[in-house]
């Protein structure tokens, strides 16, 4: 399926194949509409004055542009502009959220991916856990987060900080906490890199490592100058999608966290009023700088993502 | 972890030197195989212990409480399995369900079609493939709840998308104005297309990176034998993707029977009840009117129907793998 | 026209400001709430002291207004956390769970109040008040008893949410739409004194697209009525048609399958013929431009819609608006009018919060008459007069207009407020749901009543009837809903 076809095989289909090319790429730019309409959406109302968001019929592209949006979002202190009623002169900064966010997901998705490859290394290597491990340990991602809210609440905001109190005379409290939040983010996230890293780590031969041992290397001596450097990209397609797992998690982060902690999508869902209902252009500047980072990223790692996601499932 | 992080300190030095030393007699233990083989499975299956079998062991006791949240925790009282009964019995937990399964159902069945067709017209090298496929991606990334308003805004009776409709609609003599929040059929729709224009670039993914997969010389074989491109696609390409198939299938539909943002975002459950699903019924009955007994026992009823649904996806994987290493070996 | 209200905006601020200091002096209500904090500050020996509010986010442009006057008058800082409004009572029984004492003050709904007592996340405030005398003179019964619960003090009220109907002044005063009014049922159109006069209005005045009326050409269609009747909203509505009638009776059993409430029930689903067919999806963000748009007749909503429909840039009902009573019901040949307090916000201490007297001095200093006023009538405000001193204010009445002020002021003594028991939340949805499939023509009105009935009565039994019949008993006494228990 590779490369071009044969000569002859393609002359024969050459009509064929004309018509194919029509179909594939109708169907495709069909689909990339699609998927583009609510991005660019997003995008133009982020540009949009009040008075643009909801209108009949709606402004394709912002007829007054403006940045007020995004000032909204980056401001730092209360903003003076003409009074009104409206509450869409509001001051949401981001900054604050934003930090949360990426420091509970980049390190609770580190540590995961830390965790999680290794433990992929030695249910590979050595069948640790049994057969079926790499296929039980999913039953843990499957738990919804509403199931275990109330009662990670409890264990957080009570139980822990009565256990440290008796233990070591203070109460250590992991509600509304980064380790709380990043603990949880760490945990629902390992069944993914688990399975993930399993199939990267099984394409590897053992022959490899084999012949470091061999050669007097020790075990992680042998991981991390063997086994590390080629799984290199699996890890980073993983750490990648576990990223963004835990970017957008929303559920647990607004039951156990707040206002100590607050994370994007937490702060996303204060952008109502009682009058003019959601506030969209804020909301849209917001949701744009979010999602930039992370597709570009995506974009940048495309080639290692589309490697990876056969979870080593193809015979070779 | 942080002693699995540490070590290479010690065993970067070459297995020849580790012996020296007290420290050396350590790492010594650790690196053998019996020990070092279990030092990730103990420390992450501890991390689990530590983190979720408490909670859950507290959802089942809670789950045989009465307790009310208007009430004080130290009211609760013990009353066995009444919640239990109480949300079998309720009807509206039924057609919760029954929703979740409808939307998971079709939504997830959308995806791997589309999702197959995509990968299928993508697999193949062709002048702006790459372009094609980062569009596609792209939705996988942005935050569900960043989705979840970027729809709303989408689906107002006077906005775009019934503006892009219009034209179509009127043709057919229908009322151009679709109520796509507000009308119960057309809310449910609306939610499912949704999903499946996150999702679907995580299952065109899994394909595509399954055709990416597939070994060109078997596909080779078989043109040179005669075969045709349907004949290839039937009896090569298919059979080799079936694995990647089912796990499209685990994955998504995992994921799928959670859904709760999309429906609590653009819809709040309504109008009436049309958009409820059971993560939303569950989340009304906590967080609304306080019924964390009753929660927690609906929690453990769900819990253990899902997970009769995840065990059989996983049997299916497990088969799979199997005949996999049968013939591969 | 923009820049005439903004004027007038202008001049309202500086008029509240002018007169907030001024009154302030003369308020000793305020004065005992600033004393006492002062004092409370020293006494307790407080280095920094600090409050932290969970406030709702549509009170993030002018309530730290007051946090800050605040600061200046005590020295007590303030943290404001603020929170999308559906998601301030979960954090609020999150935190009867977590017993953290990271919050002092709630702000929420006033019925949130019952379910934050029971749950002792929410601190009874009367002791506080026997030393602080806070005033509550001048309010209506319906809205100044709202705030207590079980007899004790749970939360203090700025906010009147009062339901308001408003008509089409222009249209209603077209003299040919009158006169034709006038030939068919013998009366000028105007404010309707019953909810089935209302209907007749909006019947006759419902108009379709296209269509010439009274020498006005309708580019769009002109629905004859609008109001709320999607989940989470219907039971707000309710009780106006219920008016004169409990829903309960001494012993909580539901009074909703008696001829009245059957009645009732059948009443508010007719009324939906003349409203927009999207109306059971919609909530506020839906019907507030909508009736800026010009496609309604009439509308029963919250006040702010009159302030909204004068000030929205997009308003095309500017000055063409009639306010009026709330629609009564025939009672045993007398009329009876239940204006159900919608919303409105109040103020709640919380039960582990460090220092509860503190948090109490500011809600009484804040809720105080001469700083409520200058509240209600902040330019960037959402609260609504609902006081007598607010009447006499020139900052509100700048604000708000004469006309509107004297119509919600009477409205307010028709004011009720929604159920005040523990579990309100699970009894309004039961009630929303089944009122939804009469709509819907699902069910009769008569189905409908026995299912809510069922369901009440399962609610009831699940919290405890002799603890529910006792706080019933004791809020229909206090004397929130108007009626008397029979």
């Amino acid at each position: 399926m590779r490369g071009a076809p044969g000569a002859r095989a393609q002359a024969s289909f050459a009509r064929r194949h004309h018509l194919f090319w029509w179909f594939r790429h109708a169907a495709l730019v069909a689909w990339s509409m699609f998927i583009m309409f609510p991005i660019y959406w997003m995008l133009a109302t982020s540009f949009k004055d009040a008075g643009e968001w909801v209108t009949w019929p709606p402004h394709w592209y912002p007829y007054q542009p403006t940045l007020y949006n995004y000032h909204q979002i980056f401001a730092f202190a209360t903003m003076e502009k003409e009074l009104s009623r409206q509450a869409t002169e509001q001051v949401f900064s981001i900054w604050g959220a934003m930090g949360d966010s990426m420091l509970i997901c980049t390190v609770s998705s580190l540590i995961s991916l830390l965790m999680g490859t290794f433990l992929a290394y030695s249910v590979s290597r050595f069948g640790v856990g049994g057969k079926n491990f790499r296929y039980l340990i999913l039953t843990i991602r499957m738990v919804p987060p509403i199931v275990i809210a109330i009662p990670i609440l409890m264990y957080y905001a009570i139980m822990i900080p009565y256990t440290t109190d008796a233990l070591f005379g203070t109460r250590i409290s992991l509600f509304d906490s980064y380790t709380g939040l990043g603990l949880l983010y760490t945990a629902t996230t390992l069944p993914f890199v688990i399975w993930m890293m399993l199939s990267f780590i099984d394409e590897i031969p053992y022959t490899l490592e084999h012949a470091a041992r061999m050669m007097g290397a020790g075990r992680v001596y042998t991981i991390r100058r063997v086994v590390v450097p080629l799984v290199a990209s699996g890890m980073v397609v993983t750490f990648l999608f576990i990223f963004i797992l835990n970017w957008s998690e929303f559920l647990l982060a607004l039951t156990l966290t707040h206002p100590n902690v607050t994370t994007l999508p937490v702060l996303l869902n204060k952008f109502q009023s009682a009058v003019e209902g959601r506030l969209y252009g804020p909301q849209a500047a917001i949701g744009t700088v979010i999602t930039i980072p992370v597709v570009v990223l995506g974009v940048v790692i495309q080639k290692h993502l589309i490697k990876g996601f056969s979870f080593g499932m193809i015979r070779k | 972890m942080a002693e699995a992080g540490a070590r290479p300190s010690g065993g970067a030095a070459g297995g020849a030197r580790i012996r020296a030393g007290r420290g050396g007699g350590l790492a010594a233990w650790l690196a053998q195989e019996r020990v070092f083989r279990l030092i990730p499975f103990v420390v992450v299956e501890a991390f689990f212990l530590l983190l979720l079998a408490v909670p859950f062991l507290l959802t089942l006791y809670i789950s045989l409480l009465k307790w009310r949240a208007n009430r004080p925790f130290e009211q609760a009282f013990f009353q066995g399995f009444d919640n239990y009964f109480d949300v079998l019995s309720d009807v509206e937990f039924w057609w919760a369900l029954a929703r979740t399964f409808y939307f998971a159902g079709v939504a997830v069945l959308l995806e791997l079609l589309i999702g197959f067709l995509l990968a299928m017209l993508c697999a193949q090298e062709f002048k702006g493939r790459r372009l094609y496929i980062t569009i596609f991606l792209v939705p996988m990334m942005v935050v569900p709840v960043v989705v979840g308003y970027n729809f709303s805004m989408i689906y107002i009776d006077s906005g775009p998308l019934n503006e892009v409709l219009a034209p179509v609609v009127q043709l057919f003599g229908g009322d151009p104005r679709i109520r796509w929040l507000s009308h119960p059929i057309a809310a449910q729709w609306a939610i499912i297309w949704a999903d499946v224009w996150q999702w679907t670039s995580l299952t065109f993914l899994i394909f595509l990176s399954g055709f990416s997969a597939l070994p060109p010389q078997l596909i080779r074989a078989a043109r040179i034998l005669g075969a045709g491109r349907w004949q290839i696609f039937w009896r090569v390409q298919l059979p080799l993707l079936k694995p990647v198939i089912v796990i499209a299938i685990v994955i998504r539909s995992m994921e799928a029977l959670k859904i709760f943002d999309q429906s609590v975002l653009l819809t709040f459950g309504g109008p009436g009840n049309s958009t409820q699903t059971v993560a939303f019924y569950l989340w009304r009955q906590v967080w609304q009117f306080n019924k964390f007994g009753f929660g927690a026992a609906a929690s453990i009823i769900l819990l253990v129907m899902f997970s009769a649904l995840i065990y059989y996806g996983i049997y299916l994987l497990v088969r799979e793998r199997a005949t996999l290493q049968r013939e591969g070996g | 026209m923009k820049g005439a209200l903004l004027k007038v905006l202008g001049l309202a601020v500086v008029l509240a400001l002018a007169a907030g200091p001024a009154r302030a002096a003369s308020d000793p209500v305020a004065e005992r709430a600033v004393q006492g904090a002062k004092d409370y500050v020293k006494k307790k020996n407080l280095q920094n002291p600090q409050l932290t509010i969970l406030l709702s986010s549509l009170y993030n442009n002018s309530f730290p207004d007051y946090a800050k006057k605040w600061t200046e008058l005590t020295g007590v800082k303030f943290n404001i956390v603020p929170l999308g409004y559906t998601d301030i009572p979960a954090k609020i029984m999150a935190e009867a769970v977590a017993k953290t004492g990271q919050f002092d003050i709630f702000n929420d709904f006033p019925y949130a109040a019952p379910d934050g007592m029971g749950a002792k996340v929410v601190r009874a405030m009367d002791d506080f008040a026997k030393v602080g005398k806070p005033d509550f003179g001048g309010v209506a019964p319906g809205l100044a008893y709202q705030q207590y619960y079980q007899g004790k003090l749970a939360i203090m009220v700025l906010d009147g949410d009062h339901l308001m109907l408003v008509l089409r002044k222009d249209i209603v005063e077209n003299p040919q739409a009158k006169a034709e009014y006038r030939a068919k049922f013998g009366k000028d159109p105007g404010c309707p004194a019953t909810l089935k006069e209302w209907e007749q209005m909006a019947a006759f005045f419902q108009t379709k697209k296209g269509q010439t009326r009274w020498g006005m050409k309708f580019e769009q269609d002109l629905y004859g009525s609008l109001a709320y009747r999607s989940i989470n909203f219907s039971y707000r509505h309710f009780p106006m048609y219920m008016a004169g009638s409990l829903y309960f009776d001494k012993d909580m059993k539901p009074l909703i399958t008696t001829p009245a409430g059957v009645q009732a029930i059948k009443d508010f689903a007719s009324s939906v013929k003349y409203m927009p067919p999207d109306v059971q999806g919609w909530g506020t963000p839906q019907i507030y431009p909508f009736w800026g748009s010009g496609q309604a007749f009439s509308v029963m909503s919250f006040p702010s819609i009159v302030g909204f429909g004068n000030a929205n840039p997009k308003s095309t009902v500017k000055g063409k608006q009639l306010p009026c009573l709330v629609p009564g019901v025939e009672r045993d040949g007398k009329l009876v009018r239940r204006a159900p307090q919608a919303a409105g916000t109040g103020y709640m201490v919380s039960n582990y919060s460090k220092n509860p007297e503190l948090a109490y001095w500011f809600i009484q200093w804040f809720t105080s008459p001469s700083v409520g006023d200058d509240a209600i009538a902040h330019p960037k405000g959402f609260w609504d007069p609902f006081r007598q001193s607010n009447f006499n204010h020139a900052g509100i009445e700048k604000k708000f207009g004469k006309d509107f002020l004297s119509v919600t002021m009477e409205n307010s003594k028709s004011a009720v407020s929604l159920l005040m028991i523990e579990g309100n939340y699970e009894y309004f949805n039961i009630l929303d749901k089944n009122l939804a499939d009469v709509m819907n023509g699902n069910a009769t009105a008569e189905e409908a009543a026995k299912k809510i009935e069922a369901g009440w009565n399962k609610v009831t039994a699940d919290i405890g009837r002799p603890y529910q019949i006792k706080a019933w008993r004791q809020s229909v006494e206090s004397g929130i809903y108007l009626d008397k228990l029979k």
